[in-house]
């Protein structure tokens, strides 16, 4: 009797993981000819900073537009229950359907791990896509997959993060290493210039690839500033808003005198903003971040926060696409760099703007 | 008679060796820093651990009856999306403060009775089921919030995390009530005395009477409440619900309930005894954090310590 229960419960756990597999892998068609222009358009440059972009209208027909290519994208996700990348899918997707109505994009979740990217990248491969996007967890166990693509044909594009070798792949990217130096200098500027800075830094998941750049980042500011800043903490917070909180209870337990808190992402700054509200060191204390996520932006504008860096995961994941139709067209491609930009008080506005589109936007 | 009494006898002990664990780690510390033996410091600490704490309440009462909660994170979560989404300051889907808690604390309290219903009455194993429901949880989590975190509470909301009374944090002081709850429950009532009995003998206790498929359904549904209520201080502390928060806290949870001496095979152990693991967990990581030392030593001090209290676990179950 208890074997049998057993036996079914394995087939009924298996057809549902069979069912999961399934309703995991996303389709969108687009909605056929809509004449509205959106407002995240990309340039047609190949330069290395994309700023603002000029718009582009659908064509209505005549001459065979970029806008009529018929292909199929697959493209996979780092995390989808990250707000940052879910955010970019959501922007592609709109973009994808206003734009480019005879494109399917598939898309898949790795759910933060990179073997599971593996697998959907075989799975892509299979399916004889198009072309492939890879928002990759880490920069070196998708190599092969890559190789593989590219040895069948398939061109891939990096979105975000990049694998560690060039093979043919283009990127699109948001450089790490620029953007945490001008995190670091803002911060310098927030200090009378004799005044060495005792500085506490936050850092990511220790061996990511943000968290190696934007370590690199601080160093190359640092080093060449060593009497500048005096670090009297630096520890790991993992990316996470609680994990940052209850790090910056302690350190405020310590004694030890801050200045200023330097983390490499929103989520662990925040964290800290709320231990530093709690011990009523909001004027004390300074705190920076980066991604330029809402609820950064929001601390900027209401002080919390003294900066963040911005990091445009719209006009990124729209450079991937756009590299991705592009290498289907056979066109000659390069990689796009997209500076973090620094968003303080004076100039929060713009990115309060830039993210209520994103707001606007729901998720399939 | 002979056995209880041995029990109890390796329960004191296994207790007083808490005890003296937390003692040693607790002085080892104050002498390392000036700044962790502090009346603020100690106020942090005792915040810091409460969420853990009234979680690991619920834990208690699910390992004594032999079973386990892997979802305890994602109920926790869950609870605090929905009642932050009734939270929103001059939102439209603002309530009032206790309807808003009670929406996150009924979530949770109905996926712990989903547990329950599916381990005590459906016989299934709890930690495939209870893994089955942390993945579920999550993932409506994630739809339910359209993957973003909801900020911008009133002011009642954020009390709850944030504030204090009488200079001690509002966590603590709900962590406190839990507590007394759950020592009554567990060891003065009828109640408690049944939960020892199906986790220490399941056939034994049905053959004297008891409904232990009754039993373990409540356990799980404590576990759930306990989660809700973890779940609202939390987000109300952290100033934003996201449906990421809490992953892995199970773990934390599992470890203070053994480390507190409660056996994970059922039928022994103690409320008490769960408190002191969760503060021996959160001692270490506070006083690691003000001396400064790496992240990497702490997971391993953490791990030896866990390994530890299973050890002596083994060693407890032999004598």
């Amino acid at each position: 009797m208890k074997k049998k229960v057993k036996g079914s419960l394995a087939i009924t756990l298996a057809m549902l993981m069979c069912i999961g597999s399934i309703t995991g892998c996303g389709k969108s068609a687009g909605e056929s000819g809509t004449a509205e222009t959106t407002k995240e358009s990309v340039s047609e440059a190949k330069t290395e900073s994309v700023t603002e972009a000029k718009t582009e209208s659908v064509s209505e027909g005549g001459v065979e537009a970029p806008e009529d290519l018929k292909a199929t994208i697959g493209i996979t996700f780092q995390d989808l229950s990250n707000e940052f990348v879910s955010n970019k899918k959501k922007a592609l997707m709109d973009y994808v359907s206003k734009n480019y109505p005879n494109i399917e994009v598939l898309y898949l979740d790795g759910a933060g791990d990179a073997s599971t990217q593996v697998s959907q990248m075989e799975t892509f491969i299979n399916q004889g896509v198009d072309a492939i996007i890879c928002n990759p967890q880490e920069s070196t166990t998708l190599q092969p997959s890559y190789e593989k693509a590219i040895a069948a044909g398939i061109p891939v594009v990096s979105d975000g993060t990049d694998i560690d070798e060039k093979i043919g792949q283009v990127w699109s990217s948001c450089p790490d290493v620029p953007g945490a130096e001008e995190q670091v200098k803002y911060l310098m500027t927030l200090f009378p210039e004799d005044q060495t800075i005792d500085v506490a830094i936050m850092r990511g998941v220790i061996g990511h690839q943000a968290e190696i750049f934007r370590s690199e980042g601080y160093d190359n500011v640092m080093n060449v500033n060593p009497d500048k800043f005096n670090i009297v903490f630096d520890q790991t917070a993992n990316y996470s808003r609680e994990e940052g909180l209850q790090l910056m209870e302690n350190w405020l337990s310590s004694g030890t005198h801050i200045d200023a808190v330097l983390a490499q992402n929103d989520e662990m700054a925040l964290g800290a903003v709320e231990a530093i509200k709690s011990a009523g060191k909001e004027d004390e204390i300074k705190v920076l971040g980066i991604d330029g996520i809402e609820d950064a932006v929001s601390g900027v504008k209401n002080g919390s926060l003294a900066a963040t860096m911005f990091q445009d995961g719209t006009q990124i994941i729209i450079n991937s696409f756009e590299l991705a139709v592009k290498s289907i067209r056979g066109e000659e491609v390069s990689d796009i760099a997209l500076s973090q930009e620094l968003c303080t008080p004076e100039n929060v506005d713009i990115y309060v703007e830039k993210l209520s589109y994103l707001a606007g936007l729901s998720g399939n | 008679m002979n056995k209880t009494l041995m029990n109890r006898f390796s329960l004191i002990l296994s207790k007083f060796g808490i005890i003296i664990a937390f003692a040693a780690v607790f002085t080892v510390l104050s002498i390392a820093t000036p700044y962790f033996l502090t009346l603020p410091n100690m106020i942090t600490v005792l915040r810091q651990i409460s969420f853990n704490g009234i979680v690991a309440l619920g834990m208690t009462f699910i390992i004594v009856t032999g079973g386990i909660d892997l979802s305890v994170g994602s109920l926790l979560c869950l609870a605090g999306l929905v009642s932050a989404h009734y939270s929103v300051a001059g939102s439209g889907s603002e309530m009032p403060l206790a309807i808003a808690v009670l929406a996150g604390v009924l979530v949770a309290t109905i996926f712990g009775l989903i547990n329950g219903l599916l381990i005590a009455k459906g016989k299934l194993p709890p930690f495939i089921v209870t893994m089955a429901t942390m993945t579920i949880v999550r993932g409506i989590s994630l739809v339910y919030s359209d993957g973003r975190p909801i900020t911008g509470f009133n002011n009642g909301y954020k009390e709850i995390g944030q504030g204090s009374v009488l200079n001690i944090p509002i966590p603590v002081v709900i962590f406190g009530v839990m507590l007394l709850i759950s020592v009554i429950l567990l060891k003065y009532s009828k109640f408690g005395r049944h939960v020892f009995a199906v986790g220490g003998n399941e056939k034994a206790a049905i053959a004297s009477g008891i409904n232990a498929a009754k039993v373990q359904t409540m356990v799980y549904v404590i576990g759930g409440v306990m989660c809700g209520i973890a779940g609202v201080a939390l987000t109300s502390r952290l100033n934003a619900a996201s449906p990421q928060a809490a992953e892995g806290y199970e773990l934390d949870a599992i470890a203070s309930v053994v480390i507190g001496g409660t056996s994970l095979s059922g039928g022994r152990g103690g409320v008490l005894g769960t408190v002191i693991g969760a503060l021996l967990i959160g001692i270490i990581g506070n006083g690691l954090d003000i001396m400064n030392v790496s992240s990497y030593y702490q997971k391993i001090i953490k791990g030896c310590i866990i390994l530890l209290a299973v050890f002596l676990d083994r060693k407890n179950i032999k004598s």
